[in-house]
């Protein structure tokens, strides 16, 4: 067993839902390895993205009642951090990239400059040069003509563009571990393949760890090495993506495994 | 982009034809007589016939009318039936004033209204944001016709500070520009707030925050930028009703603007005057909608003028 880059212990969250409390995630634990990818499944409402925001501490209050648990990373506990620190952490140290580029982009600045003051927010260094950044980055997510791009708004590209595009503005200071949520749902299903090829390709480059949160147990099949499965906010089984696959102990898991398609003629790479 | 200028500038045409014509039966309709008002009630009558002759009111009333359209055509607004002066010097004479007031209510306007509205949106339901949503309550109930002479009272009578009417310099400009300029603050405020609440429930705000972003620039870059989209509209609005709530506001401070203008030739059924006016107001509402248009491309790039 490697050395735990991020590791979250009992981490339980509560909203406030017309008036009283709902817990929304139960003790959820993972630990996160260096350059290797966890799998975060599950269907929608169980949690799964409200765990990997909470890791940031990015759901606003309200709905967020409170968080508790354990969040470490670098030898400090994530959740109790102040706010000054913690934003030293988000974009620097562990990134996000969302599941609709066309909504989580700002849709009226241009895509270089989202990805310049990321930069500048971070680093001190001036408009040019972190402009120049941005437009090298956009080039290292294959955006053709990456200069002439960076003046788009996130409405004048594709929806594969704009997700290359949240992929370079996530990638832009260099995070050790990069947090995807559901980040190729949006896109049909050849642009999604070239999405997750593209992000094999820098998780590989820049060695970053990655958590990876999706409802396709498809995806998790071609990316992850543990995977971990949620169901109503508790975490209903863990372990590695080929434990899983081939010998599942919860009957929630097996009933997601019996859910996808070609289960058969399934391509696992680990 | 300059097609679509022109092709809305051409709206003009039907607009000014539809306010001229309506204006124009509309104030002969309107009960009293500029010939009886300008003499007073012992002028001889054939003086009346004279003078009735000499302004062209003999004769029948859509003769006049097609004479005052072929003027207009000819870029002649008429002769005012009070003053003999042309009605285009009078107006040009008067608009500075209510340009002036009108620039100085826009500016009391948005220099309350932002702060006010950011402060009340970043903590909503706090206390900034319930003082600040109660003194725009505040400043939308007060009529203008009351809240003037409430100013003029305290500021001018009271405690001597300030000058009370008449235009001058920028010490004159205060009270009215208050007063015109409040119930845009209130309604401004409100919007700020409730556009800025909308536009921080966004995603794209989250990602900012994600980012690693200040936080003064996850509210002032990111979500302000986009919730005054809206805002553009609203401020277009009233610049357009500013005109209309200055003819109050200049009639309480006796300001020489367009206002008074428009009043004074209500008053002595000055029928060239008002027209004049009126057509006036109505192409400066009609230009300002389009430069909020313009302005609301500019600010909203997804949005396309053609």
């Amino acid at each position: 067993m490697g050395e735990a880059l991020l590791e979250v212990r009992g981490l339980s969250v509560d909203f406030i839902v017309g008036g009283s409390a709902a817990s929304i995630v139960r003790n959820v634990g993972f630990r996160l390895e260096e350059r290797r990818t966890l799998g975060i499944v599950g269907e929608s409402g169980s949690g799964k993205s409200v765990a990997a925001l909470s890791l940031l501490r990015l759901i606003p209050s309200p709905p967020l009642l409170r968080m508790s648990g354990q969040i470490l990373y670098g030898g400090r506990d994530l959740a109790a951090l102040r706010q000054r620190e913690l934003r030293a952490v988000r974009g620097k140290e562990i990134a996000f990239i969302f599941q609709e580029p066309m909504t989580a982009l700002n849709p009226v600045f241009t895509i270089g400059e989202q990805i310049a003051e990321t930069i500048r927010a971070h680093e001190p260094v001036g408009r040019k040069e972190a402009w120049e950044r941005a437009v090298e980055l956009l080039r290292q997510v294959e955006i053709p003509d990456p200069a002439r791009r960076a003046k788009s708004r996130p409405h004048e590209l594709s929806g594969g563009m704009r997700q290359r595009a949240m992929t370079a503005m996530a990638l832009s200071c260099d995070p050790k571990v990069l947090i995807a949520d559901e980040p190729t749902t949006a896109l049909d299903v050849t642009i999604q393949a070239q999405i997750l090829d593209l992000f094999a390709r820098l998780q590989d480059e820049r060695r970053m760890s990655v958590v990876f949160i999706t409802h396709n147990l498809g995806v998790i099949a071609e990316i992850a090495d543990e995977v971990l499965v949620m169901r109503k906010g508790g975490v209903v089984e863990q372990g590695g993506v080929m434990d899983i696959f081939h010998s599942p102990r919860d009957p929630y898991t097996r009933q997601l495994l019996d859910l996808l398609p070609g289960r058969k003629r399934r391509h696992v790479h680990v | 982009m300059i097609a679509y200028t022109i092709r809305r500038l051409l709206l003009l045409i039907p607009v000014a034809l539809g306010v001229v014509t309506l204006v124009f039966f509309l104030i002969h309709m309107t009960p009293g007589d500029p010939v009886e008002i300008m003499l007073g009630d012992n002028a001889l009558s054939a003086d009346k016939a004279a003078l009735r002759r000499d302004l062209g009111l003999d004769r029948p009333i859509h003769e006049q009318y097609v004479h005052y359209l072929n003027g207009l055509l000819h870029g002649d607004m008429g002769i005012s039936l009070q003053s003999r002066k042309p009605v285009l010097d009078e107006i040009l004479r008067s608009f500075p004033a209510s340009f002036e007031l009108m620039a100085g209510a826009m500016a009391v306007a948005l220099l309350t209204a932002a702060p006010l509205g950011v402060l009340a949106a970043v903590k909503p339901f706090g206390l900034v944001d319930g003082a600040a949503m109660l003194i725009a309550l505040i400043g939308v109930s007060m009529p203008s016709f009351w809240l003037g002479p409430l100013l003029i009272l305290l500021f001018a009578i009271r405690l001597d500070w300030l000058p009370v009417n008449e235009r001058g310099g920028f010490n004159h400009l205060i009270l009215p520009a208050l007063t015109l300029g409040a119930s845009i603050a209130a309604i401004l405020s409100r919007m700020i707030r409730a556009s800025l609440l909308d536009a921080l429930q966004e995603e794209y705000v989250r990602t900012a925050r994600a980012k690693g972003l200040f936080e003064r620039s996850v509210i002032l870059k990111h979500a302000l930028r986009n919730a005054l989209i809206p805002i553009v509209t609203v401020v277009g609005l009233q610049v357009g009703g500013l005109l209309s709530g200055a003819i109050i506001t200049e009639s309480v401070f006796d300001w020489p603007g367009l206002g008074s203008l428009l009043l004074d030739g209500i008053y002595a059924r000055d029928y060239t005057l008002v027209q004049g006016c009126i057509l006036f107001i109505a192409t400066i509402y009609v230009v300002v909608n389009l430069l909020t248009d313009i302005v609301y491309g500019w600010a909203d790039p997804r949005v396309r003028l053609r």
